[in-house]
């Protein structure tokens, strides 16, 4: 039982020490192979593997995208043998870029040399794959350089970016204000001015929706269409600072539809009483005007006619 | 008194005519002896019975006829057939079994009641069919007449090496024998769609596909499978292609798979290692064959060579076009067959050429120096005042058979010996190959000059020294 105790709280220690073991300045790359690449399918799952075991075993496993490790290969040089059965040589120089998605911008490169053989092409490309190295120290400092560069980058841009974010907020494009913005990954400096930004534009957004959606709920309501005003006061983000505003509009539809709610009802129930009232004075009446009872004596008196007009016809020769 | 004549003359007219008779056949045997007579070759059968045409002469045609059987296995075994250039024949001289020049003196106690009246040469020998118009020819006063005989030609021969009258191809081959492997040649498999188009740089390759070969094409299997059996024959048991394929196949598997039990290590490997995992042989037999179209007719063009996989020479070969056949009439596995038997004993002719010229003047062997580029010396460096180059071809030099060897091609940073002939035994009465051979280059450069080098061997036939370390 103890034992137990301790498995369980050894296993719920690790995530924290993994955590406390990341260090600070760790920017998620995603490695990304492009559609349209030469490599064989095999191939080119292979080489995806390769790279996520060079972003992981470097601490920057992701696959969010904003920054990616793509790879692009050449062959230097083939030799196939003369041998029974023939053995393909190939030596392939690989080619990784860390680009940055939202910028696009190319902030690493470097290349590996490998030689792969097989029976055939195909098992020769991915030989060489096998012998691309994620853990060298070559590939560490490659991926500890593309981070410094990237964090370099952005600290160097931060004020620009902030600036052009700015101008787009002021036109009241903030979708585009807070895309710029969070392109600056979260380990620069400055992050937490960036991240205060990022909360003033996101309200500034918002409540530009809040605007639009009162004034629509409100013509909404003054066409009664209270159902589809309230789906447009629904919208309002509660971080918006019209978010009490929409609130009391609710409560009015709510209100109005209770009174015309009450009022339909109250006119409906008084219909059904005077039709129980009709039904009881004059039950023959009733059933004449009943539509269902006509509708049904018309049908019958077509077909008795039908019927005896040929039944005269047969007469008749 | 006239009775007493008489009866005398009917008695020794029997005598004289039996005297007469025999007296024939005597003329008939020594005109035997003589190799008075020709013999051509009309066809090899699929069972490895050759038909023969004997024109033997006598002043009887009975004679000459009953003479023509002994004839042809004499012809055979000491004279050999002519061949027929006919174009519907088409057949290849056949050289004698015994190629020794006065073999029936040497082995008359062998020869002479073997070709005795009623002697066992008759075993091996049929007469086919003697009614052929044109077969009798007077000349003179005696005849000259032409009979077709099937001699049993692969009994005939087996009997000749049982008696050690000639060698077999084991018995040629002593040390260690080589290995041979038939192979579709690359034209025939390009020919037939067996390939692989690889675009190597620019460059469109065609690989050609062995394994897909053998699973598709059932008159491959049939020709090798014939090869391998008449070789066998012979007593010289070929290496499968097929077989050779599977057993990579599986040790690529065994390789991957293979762990050790405590430390679950992996196999070792080098990619060297990895490029030799290959089917190997020393000396390769390609096969090639196509089908010529002449109107309603078609001929088969059959093509064997033997090639030594070290020296890269052509060893032996034999090639020919059957006549051409109506294409109704063709059956291809047949034809193969057919050609296959009928090309096999000259090119056995010549591998055996091969043999015993190994076993004369050595095997010949090719021999590969390298350096490893972070060595500081080169083989232009000098030793004891003597350039490496120099010191190497020295010592092949002391060492091959009879000091036969081609010229080097000598550069900085290679050295490349072809021609080499080396003894079939070393001094220790062991079997020689190329890469004991070298160890005694590589254990000099090591003893007397401090040099290590890595030594790699492929094959009985090569052998590569690496300069400069393991």
């Amino acid at each position: 039982m103890i034992r137990k105790i301790i498995a369980a709280i050894f296993l719920l220690t690790i995530p924290f020490a993994a955590m406390a073991q990341m260090p600070e300045n760790d920017i998620a790359i995603t490695p990304y192979i492009p559609e349209g690449t030469l490599l064989p399918p095999d191939a080119s799952s292979r080489l995806q593997n390769k790279m996520m075991q060079m972003v992981t075993q470097n601490h920057t496993g992701s696959i969010s995208g904003d920054f990616i490790l793509t790879a692009n290969y050449a062959v230097i040089d083939k030799q196939i043998t003369a041998s029974v059965p023939a053995q393909y040589i190939i030596d392939v120089e690989f080619s990784f870029y860390v680009v940055a998605l939202e910028e696009r911008i190319i902030v690493k490169e470097f290349s590996q040399e490998v030689r792969g053989m097989g029976r055939t092409e195909q098992k020769a490309v991915i030989n060489a794959i096998n012998h691309l190295t994620s853990r060298s120290p070559q590939v560490r400092r490659q991926m500890t350089s593309a981070r410094e560069k990237i964090v370099d980058y952005y600290a160097q841009r931060i004020p620009k970016l902030i600036a052009k974010a700015q101008s787009l907020s002021d036109r009241g494009e903030y979708e585009d204000a807070l895309a710029v913005l969070t392109s600056i990954p979260e380990c620069t400096d400055e992050y937490p001015m960036v991240a205060e930004k990022m909360t003033s534009f996101y309200v500034a957004m918002v409540d530009k929706y809040a605007v639009t959606a009162l004034r629509e709920a409100r013509s909404k309501i003054a066409m009664r269409k209270y159902s589809e005003a309230l789906d447009c006061l629904i919208a309002v983000d509660p971080m918006s600072t019209h978010f009490g505003e929409s609130l009391t509009v609710v409560e009015e539809v709510k209100q109005t539809i209770d009174r015309h709610e009450e009022e339909k009802l109250r006119l409906k129930l008084a219909a059904l009483e005077k039709q129980r009232k009709e039904e009881i004075s004059d039950p023959g009446e009733h059933i004449r005007k009943n539509e269902k009872i006509v509708s049904r004596r018309e049908t019958l008196r077509k077909e008795h006619t039908e019927s005896a007009d040929s039944w005269l016809s047969r007469l008749s020769r | 008194m006239k009775k007493i004549i008489a009866l005398a003359l009917l008695l020794l007219l029997p005598l004289c005519m039996n005297y007469a008779q025999k007296r024939k056949q005597r003329i008939a045997n020594e005109q035997t002896a003589a190799w008075r007579y020709e013999l051509q070759n009309e066809a090899v059968g699929n069972e490895q019975t050759v038909l023969v045409k004997v024109w033997s002469y006598s002043k009887n045609v009975a004679v000459a006829r009953n003479q023509s059987l002994k004839n042809a296995v004499h012809g055979l075994i000491f004279k050999g057939a002519a061949g027929n250039s006919d174009t519907e024949k088409r057949t290849k001289p056949l050289p004698p079994l015994v190629s020794q020049p006065d073999a029936e003196t040497i082995y008359a106690r062998f020869f002479d009641p073997f070709f005795a009246d009623g002697g066992d040469y008759q075993r091996y020998a049929t007469l086919a069919s003697s009614g052929e118009a044109g077969s009798v020819q007077k000349i003179g006063k005696e005849y000259r007449v032409a009979t077709y005989v099937t001699v049993q030609y692969a009994a005939l021969r087996r009997m000749l090496e049982a008696k050690g009258l000639i060698d077999s191809m084991q018995e040629v081959v002593t040390g260690k024998q080589p290995t041979i492997m038939v192979v579709p040649s690359d034209n025939w498999c390009i020919q037939q769609g067996f390939f692989t188009e690889v675009d190597n740089q620019g460059t469109i390759e065609r690989i050609p596909d062995y394994g897909r070969a053998l699973q598709e094409d059932p008159n491959l299997l049939l020709v090798i499978s014939k090869i391998g059996e008449l070789m066998s024959d012979r007593g010289f048991p070929l290496v499968d292609l097929e077989a050779s394929l599977k057993r990579i196949r599986e040790e690529d598997a065994e390789q991957m798979l293979t762990t050790s039990k405590g430390t679950g290590a992996e196999l070792a490997e080098t990619p060297l290692e990895r490029l030799s995992r290959t089917a190997k042989a020393d000396i390769w037999m390609q096969v090639t064959w196509s089908m010529n179209h002449m109107g309603p007719k078609t001929s088969i063009t059959f093509n064997l060579q033997g090639k030594d996989a070290y020296s890269d020479k052509q060893i032996a070969a034999s090639s020919g076009t059957c006549p051409p056949t109506f294409d109704s009439a063709i059956e291809l596995p047949v034809f193969l067959a057919e050609h296959v038997a009928a090309n096999i004993n000259p090119f056995n002719q010549q591998l055996m050429a091969f043999f015993n010229d190994i076993m004369e003047n050595g095997r010949e062997i090719r021999i590969s120096c390298r350096r490893w580029d972070d060595w500081e010396y080169d083989f232009e460096s000098e030793f004891d005042g003597e350039e490496l180059a120099d010191i190497i071809e020295e010592i092949v030099a002391e060492n091959c058979h009879n000091g036969k060897y081609g010229s080097p091609a000598i550069s900085e940073n290679r050295m490349d010996f072809t021609q080499v002939r080396i003894p079939i035994t070393d001094q220790k009465g062991r079997d020689l190959d190329a890469r004991n051979f070298v160890k005694v280059i590589r254990k000099t450069l090591k003893e007397k000059y401090m040099i290590e080098s890595k030594l790699i061997g492929k094959g009985l036939g090569q052998a590569i020294l690496i300069l400069g370390g393991k």
